[in-house]
């Protein structure tokens, strides 16, 4: 059964090189451009993992990460933004997120992130 | 290998030879090959010692520092910046700044790769001391720092004026309304007593109004150098039980027991007594004024040490708070100053006390357990040594002249004294010229008969000229302990010249010197001078 | 007038470097060439100084990534790329030749994209060396000439701002691309940098 990915990012161009990656090593992704449409999609297409970008218009990537949770505790979050502080990864860990990557990020980092993450999940 | 052409071999040797700044150049190895001229000054390393050796090698603080990481960065085409802030210094690197302190050399540096067709085949590292730089910034702050505090004690100065100006006012109006109330009443009410009764509140109010306004012209004198010291050899004991005579009929109406002690067969205190008493009373007053109901003064003169006399008034009142002790006897200062205080007044009383005090070549101080526990206030004066040599006669008119008149000056400073004994020299004195007061005390003691007049300069760095008198005057040799004497005063400084009679002088001369008034002194002081009386 | 002392400024450059480098990276991740850095300079101005200062080397359209953000030291960050760089840039990324900016959809959303790596490179960078933290709006691209990219960002200001500019040169694939980064800060905020670059200073001693 192959893991479906949901990419949030406001950016047309983050979530097409993402997408770039996770196709080829057969992944099946679907994609929402702001918060309201990610939680839409997410109880839509019951995505095993969301990719998620944290500064975006209206809501940023932590309420989505908060509400997500709040509503499927078992949600898989990976962070992937560019905010390269240390304290944002403190941040986004302590709220729940599986894991916390910076763009730009390249093809042999993210895999392994996901497969980690859908590992431990399984 | 053919030789590389005149111009690269002249590149590199200018790059050696680039006298401001550090450069080194290594290759992938990180071996030096390169070493420049100024490091090798600046190391102490010279370029045979330090071409052909690995860095580290050269160099081993730098992994421990993590530097080796910079050099991995630049071999991979990374360039990178060492601020001074951040670093500190690349390489440890002596230097000796005079004044500063400094003794390592603060630099920035940066590191680069060096390209060769696209690959990088080596590092070069750029050195720059920025020692003076940091020295400099760190005046900078530091003036800074000392201006941010004048200015803040400059604010506190300020307000605490305007706290004095607020308390002044209610001082001053306060007895004014009692007089103003109880002069109405006196023009309505008949009777004796009632009559009687507003007389003696008019007087008491007008008299501590009086005394008030006194106060603030003695401070307002002496602040502007104004106030005049009559010195005369002064009884303390009299003095003190004068003052204390006053304060006694306030201490009997609070109940508050007043003890004094006097030793006997004391010696006199060179001074002015009405201002000594001021001072006696003020404390007195103060401590009986602090001190509730059943409560005792206990008032004690004795002698400290050979050469001074220590007054100590010990009360068992209100005592003083131990943040407000350091502060206590400061201009405007009060330990409370809000409106609503017990205690009126301006605050000026103990500050006139030490100025007074400090005039006379002594010193104030106090101590308290803390609030409640009492306070104990002390003073010493310099004992008065037997002089009693006239002052100098009104100044004459006519030509002076100095005619076998010897003259000893005492100034450590070359050319004021220099200058004082060509002058005098040329008024026809014989002048001799000393540049210490241990040299002036050592030749009176040898040679008592050959100074006429002594001329000193007050301002002296090792023993000061009020030291130097003071000595003189309890030197064992009559004709020396005799000997009159002038004081250089600094210009307009009337402390100094008040200080200086008391101390000693007979008159003075202040800076900068005219040839003509000091001619002229000592002319005076030599007719005026009687044999001396014995003791 | 607020001025940096030359210690002062060699430590900022070298905090900018080393964001730089970061952001450098990037650069070199997403269009898989290598990216060669300048030494960054940077020089503090008057808010009302910059137009002239920027004028002087950046003529015409350019490209303005903006970011507000905020924090201990809070402001405007401005990423600013001549219309060459830009359109460059978006080659290198995408293999698809630029058409002029106003018109390109992709090539806007590309130095959207890239501005946002790289200002959150250098300021991340900024926040995590000198411990304290910052927080990022959505970044917004602006296709204009200097005078009115500045204009739009005055509007809302108040009080004296001083700016940082920070000159960046960066060589891809041996074409030289110019930005400059803008960093506009209240005199508290600036205050608030200088001190924790001192306190930097002194927590390493």
């Amino acid at each position: 059964m192959t893991a479906k990915v949901l990419l949030v990012d406001d950016s047309g161009l983050a979530r097409r090189s993402v997408r770039q990656m996770l196709e080829p090593a057969g992944y099946v992704v679907a994609e929402a451009g702001d918060g309201m449409m990610a939680l839409e999609r997410y109880f839509l297409d019951k995505p095993d993992l969301v990719l998620l970008d944290l500064v975006m218009r209206g809501m940023t990537g932590l309420d989505v990460l908060a509400k997500l949770k709040l509503l499927d505790p078992q949600a898989c979050v990976i962070v992937l933004s560019a905010d390269i502080q240390d304290s944002s990864r403190t941040m986004t860990l302590e709220a729940g997120a599986s894991g916390f990557l910076t763009k730009p990020v390249d093809r042999e980092t993210l895999l392994k992130a996901v497969d980690d993450a859908l590992g431990a999940k399984a | 290998m053919e030789n590389p052409p005149p111009l690269d071999a002249a590149l590199i040797q200018w790059l050696q030879d680039v006298g401001d700044r550090g450069l080194f150049i290594t290759d992938t190895s990180l071996v030096v090959f390169r070493w420049n001229q100024w490091l090798a000054a600046q190391t102490g390393r010279a370029e045979t010692d330090a071409i052909g050796r690995q860095l580290f090698d050269l160099y081993p603080t730098l992994p421990e520092r993590g530097f080796d990481h910079y050099y991995r960065e630049a071999l991979a085409g990374g360039v990178r910046i060492l601020s001074e802030r951040f670093h500190h210094h690349l390489l440890p690197i002596n230097r000796n700044l005079h004044g500063a302190g400094v003794t390592e050399m603060a630099q920035t540096a940066r590191i680069e790769p060096l390209w060769s067709r696209g690959v990088v085949v080596g590092t070069i590292t750029l050195i720059e001391d920025v020692t003076e730089r940091v020295v400099t910034e760190r005046e900078l702050r530091n003036q800074i720092a000392a201006s941010e505090q004048a200015r803040e004690l400059a604010e506190q100065a300020s307000r605490l004026k305007d706290d004095f100006l607020a308390t002044l006012s209610h001082e001053i109006r306060t007895p004014l309304n009692a007089v103003m109330g109880w002069a109405r009443i006196l023009r309505t009410e008949d009777s004796p007593r009632a009559r009687s009764r507003a007389l003696d509140i008019i007087e008491r109010n007008a008299l501590s109004q009086l005394r008030l306004v006194e106060d603030l012209l003695d401070m307002s004198r002496i602040l502007s150098g104004k106030l005049q010291l009559v010195a005369g050899q002064v009884d303390l004991g009299e003095v003190v039980r004068t003052a204390v005579e006053v304060v006694v009929p306030t201490a009997l109406a609070k109940r508050v027991t007043m003890t004094t002690t006097c030793e006997a067969d004391l010696p006199p205190v060179s001074g002015d007594a009405d201002r000594l008493q001021q001072v006696v009373w003020n404390l007195a007053s103060n401590a009986v004024k602090f001190t509730g109901a059943g409560g005792s003064v206990t008032i004690d003169l004795a002698r400290a040490g050979d050469d001074h006399l220590r007054l100590t008034i010990r009360d068992t009142g209100e005592g003083i708070a131990l943040d407000f002790l350091p502060h206590v006897f400061d201009r405007f200062r009060q330990q409370d100053a809000s409106p609503s205080r017990r205690h009126g007044g301006l605050g000026l009383g103990l500050a006139l006390v030490r100025q007074i005090v400090e005039l006379h070549g002594g010193r104030v101080g106090a101590e308290s357990a803390g609030p409640g526990r009492g306070a104990t206030f002390w003073i010493t004066l310099p004992v008065s040594v037997d002089q009693k040599i006239d002052p100098p006669l009104a100044v004459e008119s006519g030509p002076v002249t100095l005619e076998g008149i010897s003259v000893l000056i005492v100034d450590d400073d070359d050319d004021a004294r220099e200058m004082m004994l060509a002058l005098l020299g040329h008024y026809g004195a014989h002048v001799r010229g000393v540049a210490s007061a241990e040299a002036a005390l050592a030749e009176l003691a040898k040679n008592p008969d050959d100074t006429d007049v002594l001329v000193s300069d007050v301002g002296m760095a090792d023993m000061d000229g009020y030291a130097l008198i003071r000595r003189i005057r309890s030197m064992p040799d009559e004709t020396a302990r005799m000997v009159p004497a002038i004081a250089v005063t600094a210009y307009a400084n009337t402390d100094d010249r008040v200080r200086a009679l008391v101390a000693g002088y007979q008159t003075h001369v202040s800076k900068p010197v005219d040839a003509g008034v000091l001619a002229t002194s000592i002319a005076n002081l030599v007719k005026g001078k009687i044999s001396p009386r014995s003791a | 007038m607020m001025t940096l002392t030359a210690l002062q400024q060699d430590a900022l450059v070298e905090l900018l470097n080393i964001g730089f480098g970061r952001a450098a990276a990037s650069l070199s991740q997403l269009t898989g060439h290598r990216v060669l850095l300048e030494v960054p300079t940077v020089s503090l101005q008057a808010i009302e100084d910059v137009g002239d200062a920027l004028e002087r080397v950046v003529q015409g359209h350019v490209a303005s990534v903006h970011q507000i953000f905020s924090g201990p030291v809070g402001g405007d960050a401005l990423l600013i790329l001549d219309e060459s760089g830009a359109s460059m840039l978006k080659e290198l990324l995408t293999n698809e030749p630029a058409l002029p900016l106003s018109i390109d959809a992709s090539a806007r959303e590309v130095i959207t994209e890239i501005g946002n790596i790289l200002l959150n490179a250098c300021l991340g960078t900024f926040g995590n060396l000198l411990k304290v933290r910052v927080s990022f709006s959505v970044p917004h691209l602006e296709i204009a000439n200097v005078a009115a990219i500045l204009q739009s960002l005055m509007v809302a200001q108040h009080g004296l701002r001083y700016a940082l500019i920070v000159h960046a040169g960066f060589r891809l694939r041996n074409a030289a691309v110019t930005g400059y980064l803008m960093i506009v800060l209240s005199v508290a905020s600036l205050d608030r940098l200088i001190h924790a670059v001192d306190e930097w200073e002194d927590a390493q001693s």
